[in-house]
């Protein structure tokens, strides 16, 4: 798959800024948060089943995709950190397309998250968002603009029901939200890099937590 | 404004009635705690006992049992309404 040179260089800028371990942590939080997004997508498609709700499977599917996100960039920060001392061009190839990968499976899972809760008429109006981006900004700023809508339903939501698990659901989008802010900042402070992890790890620890209190009896 | 109960609300709230009255309830009793209509009661019962939620036992009276299956559907279904609720979607 042949992609512009432009985010290869600027993965290349990235490789020297950021320190090895950072990698490591990045990976552990990548695997934890892929972990648990496969299990949230499994819950919701047995419920699926029960149900039959279509919602539920759309929030299956987005788990889904944003768990085989995070198995990419898993995968390229384990790869990253083991062969630090000695990156090459496959190097910032495999980061350049687990990135790529990331940002169209996110963006996507995103955008069913936002169809779940819009009014059925305006479903169709979302699927004319591209979801193809090389630059790294794009992807984070249109990902912030899905998740403030998805943050701000499930804060109208928590208010609605005021429950804990509704509670849990809001401050891990709030959180994952966080995530998105914090690396658009990172030109600011490399150290936001592990700051923008924190948040997600916690955002996700937030819907395990909820995941643990449904299902059990 | 008051949504519409799906098909699996009204199942659930015919198995919670029964479930709630020791396991076994006459028609009467589902059809003034279910608020459903005489023959929307008995379309969904026969459903529920075609699929071996219910059972159907005939002594003086007729009256249904509620079988291992029925429970774990209204567990289950405890739990979808819980999660589903967690996320804001109505199922």
């Amino acid at each position: 798959m042949a992609f512009d040179l432009t985010p290869i260089l600027q993965q290349s800028q990235v490789f020297s800024l950021i320190p090895e371990w950072f990698y490591l942590y990045s990976g552990l939080v990548y695997l934890l948060s892929l972990a648990i997004s496969f299990l949230v997508s499994y819950f919701s498609f047995r419920l699926y089943r029960i149900s039959s709700s279509r919602k539920q499977s759309l929030l299956a599917v987005a788990f889904l995709l944003i768990g085989i996100g995070f198995t990419f960039l898993s995968a390229a920060s384990f790869y990253t950190y083991e062969n630090s001392k000695s990156l090459d061009q496959s190097a910032f190839d495999l980061n350049n397309n687990a990135y790529s990968m990331y940002y169209v499976l996110t963006l996507a899972a995103y955008l069913f998250i936002v169809m779940i809760n819009l009014p059925k008429k305006d479903e169709k109006l979302f699927l004319i968002v591209p979801l193809w981006f090389i630059n790294s900004s794009q992807f984070h700023l249109t990902a912030l603009l899905f998740l403030i809508y998805i943050s701000a339903r499930s804060v109208f939501n928590f208010f609605k029901v005021k429950t804990e698990d509704a509670f849990l659901v809001m401050f891990a989008f709030l959180m994952i939200t966080l995530f998105h802010v914090f690396l658009l900042l990172m030109p600011f402070g490399i150290e936001l890099y592990l700051v923008a992890h924190t948040f997600l790890i916690v955002g996700f620890l937030s819907l395990l937590a909820m995941l643990i209190r449904v299902t059990r009896k | 404004m008051i949504e519409r109960r799906t098909k699996a609300d009204i199942l659930f709230d015919i198995l919670r009635i029964v479930q709630q009255n020791d396991g076994k309830a006459k028609t009467t009793k589902i059809l003034y705690g279910a608020n459903l209509s005489y023959s929307r009661l008995k379309q969904h019962v026969n459903y529920l006992i075609e699929n071996g939620f219910l059972q159907k036992v005939q002594k003086e009276a007729t009256y249904f049992v509620i079988t291992d299956k029925g429970l774990l559907f209204i567990n289950e279904f405890r739990k979808v309404k819980r999660f589903s609720e967690a996320f804001g979607i109505s199922i």
